[in-house]
């Protein structure tokens, strides 16, 4: 083997060395240089905690100023992270005793994930001044158990609106996902449902936020940076919690009476109404503002503030319970029945299907169709009521006139007859009721609001898309009846039923439902921002069409009219309104009732109101809706003494 | 001119018993710019040693420093001893070398050995030093095999070979027992380079490698390697998983030194190295620190300077005097080449994880010594060029 040989093999040996150095160095380069700003927040990650403690939460007012909800601090027991085994087995079982919880509820708290690893797990709120100072006289029974002033909402009043105000709870991991963006931790408290979901960004303040430098292991090393929290900002509702109150416990009072009246409509004489839930709506016709916002059956929000027991909140969801966690004001959808009649007369006056004077014979019922198949539609109880105009038709609850208000849309629509401007006569009402804002949600901010729904041809050929008879998917006289007294397919909620009120009220202008005048700075001390009333539509009503419905509406709640009962020796301002008394299929009929206060009011500044109850299976909307929402207007009336509401016998429809 | 250098050579060999440690005359025959390179290295270890080191033991910043320190004495001792014996006398204690070794490493798998991280692998020795056999068969192994391959040059036939690597098998087979599959892979990388340049035919050269890669293929499938070194050789093959234990080891350290940009976070600023987001950070992943306090500046430095190392090594096996003083430094360079690629790929994520130290850089005595030991021989061939 000669020399050379082996220096050319160390020659080779060298350049692929050579090679693997640049390699080495290629590498770095594009490690240090090329990319390491991709790894540069990888590493931060790795090494910063962001520890945030929640503000003081902002309360929520009426609109008096009067405190719905406010936070507290209130005693909290939590223990130290950090805790030894020794002293673990000790601090359990003492603490059990004091607080009069399990060790097993304690230990359970000191081992979930939900809490984190920096921070204390609290064990329990609430804590007597005792308990306090026995704890604290004691560092040696209870090391590392603190005792300290924690945040909790408070209910002064009682749980007045549930519905309306939601409640706070924690935060679950698809809000987590959602909000991720704006600081919520895992162990934040987030509003859910109502107004305390809505103004969530004014409510919460912003959080104290501590960033930590930790090692590999977790251990603080150090603190980087802390930002005090903000308080959260008070918001001042439109609603006047006396008037919800009284709204709300009415609604109830009545729900409960109608449980012991006997349902005519059935055969045993032994059946009552089972008046299994219901809404009340009051609204400023002036500009859209919520008074009052209740649903019944209600749940006692007081329950969430520290996380609801499995066992209750089961009893929340079973369907037994007629799902208190509803907000039927605002989700609930029924047909409106007669109260739809207002609608109907306006569609009629402003299609020329009708004038104001014509004369209907009502004799009970009316007949439709050709000769061979003729199909007999009815008043309720087929009562007649003679000779009736639009006023008497809507103060009686005419069913006939109504009818044949239908059957003329009906006869427009089948054949295409238009108006001018080529709108076609045959859906006037249903035109007219996507003015008043009907098939969609209101605006007025609250999650999951319903949209109810406005049938016509193209919903029947939705609905029936694979129905093999052809008829289902047609529009048809029956329908266009339906339709002219409020039933059939039709569906709305108690709020959009409002809204229209109030817009037919005001003369035309649809405000979007107003829950809030302002936000406060925190403690309510000055004003942050107001919250104008917001216009959302116009509805054209000429004085010649608002003036004879209106005296229709008037009426019904005097001499001959269908809740002329339900306010007799009533002596406050003046009350216009409509009942309704709704067949549902295979239920007892749904009792409403939509009330105009102050009417006609001499001047525009006047205040005017409009308050909607409905009740679920709760019967003659005369009877049972209307007494309530008397009630509600004396309360709007001044009159804030606890309700009585007394039902009345049923009339008409 | 020659003959005049080999003269003074020659002329200092009676005086050797009254000489200080490093006359001037010995000192102007030395590879400076070798030394000075590998002194750099070893200091910028103590310092990256100290940075990721100086918050483990409480009360005592220096703690590995101070250790260290005492190994890279200790190492200076060693180099300055090794400089005194002239390279080609150590042929003749290339037998004892081997022996002493084996038996070392046999002696650490008896009950006298001591176990970390499921390897048994090193001695303890009082004041908590400790002594790891292995890292010295590296260099005995260079000695004995050039020893070896030196009396037969020119006529490896395959029976030779045999011997070779039946020579070689000895140790490898005792380290696999610890088990250091690290170790094993850079003795093998020994052996590959001696013979390469004791121009083993290529073709013998390809049936050891191919024999190599099937005895590694049976190692990795047959459970003769623990689970854990499993682990550390398959995460660069399927890196799945990365918070898993070695995987998460490797790409924690691959951000580190992502992390250091063009100029670094700044000594003792690394977060990474501050914090101790890479476990086994002062021994086998040292760079780290450097890639992410020094970032591509120190980095790069730090590469060139064993760039030098290398050069130097490489350069003096071409001018040995015999093919002795060139073997022994083609072992040493292949043996640096190896573990420099190795341990600063793995850091990177570019070579699966094994446990190689970086040299003069890792925490570790033995290793520190061994290095040391290495390049002092490399400086024995490199000043008796011409004697």
């Amino acid at each position: 083997m000669s020399e050379g040989n082996s220096r050319s093999r160390l020659g080779v040996i060298g350049v692929i060395v050579i090679v693997l150095f640049a390699g080495l160095f290629v590498r770095l380069w594009f490690l240090q240089v090329a990319t390491s700003q991709s790894y540069a927040a990888e590493t931060r990650a790795n090494r910063i905690r962001v520890i945030s403690e929640p503000a003081v939460r902002g309360s929520i007012l009426d609109r008096n100023g009067k405190v719905i909800v406010k936070s507290e601090l209130v005693n909290s027991v939590q223990i130290r992270r950090g805790i030894t085994k020794s002293e673990r087995k000790r601090v359990v079982p003492a603490l059990a005793q004091v607080l009069g919880k399990t060790e097993k509820f304690i230990n359970k708290r000191l081992d979930s994930v939900r809490y984190s690893p920096y921070q204390p797990v609290p064990i329990t709120n609430d804590v007597p001044y005792e308990t306090l100072v026995y704890i604290k006289e004691r560092p040696e029974v209870f090391p590392r158990v603190d005792v300290v002033r924690r945040s909790v909402r408070v209910y002064p009043d009682g749980a007045v609106a549930p519905h309306l105000l939601g409640y706070v709870g924690a935060i679950n991991a698809q809000e987590q996902k959602l909000f991720k963006d704006d600081g919520y931790g895992p162990e934040d408290v987030i509003g859910k449902d109502g107004v305390e979901q809505m103004f969530e960004t004014e409510l919460r303040g912003e959080p104290r936020e501590r960033k930590l430098e930790v090692d590999a292991r977790g251990r603080f090393v150090r603190e980087i940076s802390d930002v005090p929290a903000v308080a959260g900002n008070d918001v001042q509702l439109t609603v006047d919690l006396d008037v919800q109150r009284i709204a709300q416990e009415s609604l109830e009072q009545g729900m409960r009476a109608a449980g012991g009246l006997r349902n005519p409509g059935e055969k045993s004489r032994f059946e009552t109404f089972k008046a299994t839930g219901g809404a009340a709506v009051v609204l400023d016709a002036r500009d859209g503002s919520v008074v009052a916002l209740s649903s019944a059956p209600a749940f006692d929000v007081t329950k969430f503030t520290d996380g609801i027991p499995a066992e209750e909140f089961t009893l929340l969801t079973d369907p037994e319970s007629n799902y208190p966690l509803l907000d039927r004001a605002i989700q609930g959808q029924y047909p409106p029945g007669s109260t739809w009649k207002l609608f109907s007369a306006q569609a009629a006056l402003q299609a020329g299907t009708v004038t104001v004077d014509e004369v209907i014979l009502d004799r009970g019922f009316v007949e439709y169709g050709s000769e061979t198949n003729k199909q007999k539609f009815k008043n309720a109880g087929e009562e007649p009521h003679g000779a009736v105009t639009l006023p008497t038709a809507i103060a009686v609850s005419s069913d006939v006139y109504f009818y044949i208000q239908g059957f003329r849309f009906w006869e427009a629509f089948n054949t295409r007859k238009t108006e001018k401007g080529g709108v076609e006569t045959g859906y006037a009402i249903q035109r007219l009721a996507r003015e008043y804002g009907f098939g969609k949600p209101t605006g007025i901010g609250l999650a999951n609001e319903q949209h109810g729904r406005i049938p016509d041809q193209r919903f029947k050929q939705k609905l029936n898309k694979d129905n093999p008879d052809p008829a289902t998917r047609s529009w048809l006289p029956g329908d266009s009846a339906a339709l002219a007294i409020g039933q059939g397919d039709l569906l709305v909620t108690p709020l959009q039923e409002a809204v229209a009120y109030a817009t037919f009220a005001n003369g035309g202008t649809r405000f979007a439902p107003r829950l809030a005048e302002r936000i406060l700075t925190p403690g309510g001390e000055s004003i942050l921002r107001e919250l104008p009333a917001q216009e959302v539509g116009d509805v054209e009503i000429p004085p010649e069409v608002r003036a004879p419905i209106m005296d229709g509406l008037i009426n019904v709640t005097k001499g001959i009219g269908t809740a002329a009962a339900a306010f007799s020796g009533y002596g406050g301002i003046e009350v216009a309104g409509k009942t309704g008394t709704v067949e549902i299929l295979g239920k007892q009929d749904t009792s409403a009732f939509a009330a105009i206060v102050n009417p006609n009011p001499a001047n525009p500044e006047d205040p005017q109101y409009v308050v909607v109850v409905f009740v679920e299976e709760g019967g003659n909307g005369g009877s049972v809706a209307a007494p309530i929402t008397r009630r509600i207007v004396e309360a709007l009336n001044g009159n804030l003494a606890p309700a009585n509401v007394r039902l009345v016998p049923p009339k008409g429809d | 001119m020659r003959h005049q250098r080999a003269m003074r050579a020659a002329g200092a060999g009676p005086r050797r018993g009254r000489r200080s440690v490093l006359d001037a005359e010995m000192a102007a025959t030395l590879d400076w710019v070798l030394i000075v390179a590998v002194g750099m290295i070893a200091v910028l270890g103590l310092v990256m040693i100290y940075s990721s080191t100086h918050t483990k033991v409480e009360g005592d910043a220096f703690y590995f420093v101070k250790r260290q320190g005492i190994a890279l004495a200790l190492g200076i001792v060693v180099f300055l001893g090794l400089l005194r014996i002239d390279y080609r006398k150590l042929r003749d204690f290339s037998m004892l070398a081997y022996i002493l070794t084996c038996a070392a490493l046999f002696l650490v798998l008896t009950p006298f050995g001591s176990n970390a991280n499921g390897a048994t692998s090193w001695f303890a020795l009082p004041l908590g030093f400790q002594f790891q056999p292995s890292e010295v068969a590296k260099f005995a192994l260079v000695v004995a095999l050039a020893g070896y391959v030196n009396e037969h040059r020119g006529d490896i036939d395959p029976w030779r070979l045999t011997v070779i690597i039946g020579v070689a098998m000895v140790p490898l087979g005792l380290v696999q027992l610890q088990p250091d599959l690290g170790t094993n892979m850079v003795l093998l990388c020994i052996v590959v380079g001696l013979l390469a340049v004791a121009g083993v035919r290529a073709r013998y050269l390809l049936v050891l490698v191919l024999l190599g890669i099937t005895a590694v293929f049976s190692v990795l499938n047959l459970g003769i390697l623990k689970q854990y070194q499993l682990d550390r050789l398959t995460v660069v093959v399927d890196a799945g998983d990365k918070k898993q234990g070695v995987a998460y080891n490797q790409d924690q350290s691959v951000k580190s030194i992502a992390t250091g940009g063009f100029d670094g976070q700044g000594l003792l600023k690394g977060p990474q190295t501050r914090l101790g987001f890479v476990p086994e950070q002062q021994t086998d992943f040292i760079f780290t620190a450097v890639g992410e306090e020094l970032g591509f500046l120190g980095s790069s430095l730090l590469l060139s300077l064993f760039a030098i190392v290398l050069w130097r090594t490489w350069r003096t096996a071409r001018l040995a005097r015999d093919f002795y003083g060139t073997l022994v430094c083609s072992g040493i360079f292949a043996m640096f080449a190896f573990m420099i690629f190795e341990n600063i790929g793995m850091t990177m994520g570019i070579m699966p994880v094994t446990g190689i130290p970086l040299p003069f850089m890792s925490y570790g005595g033995s290793a520190l010594v061994t290095s040391c030991a290495c390049v002092a021989l490399v400086n024995n061939v490199y000043m008796n060029r011409f004697s």
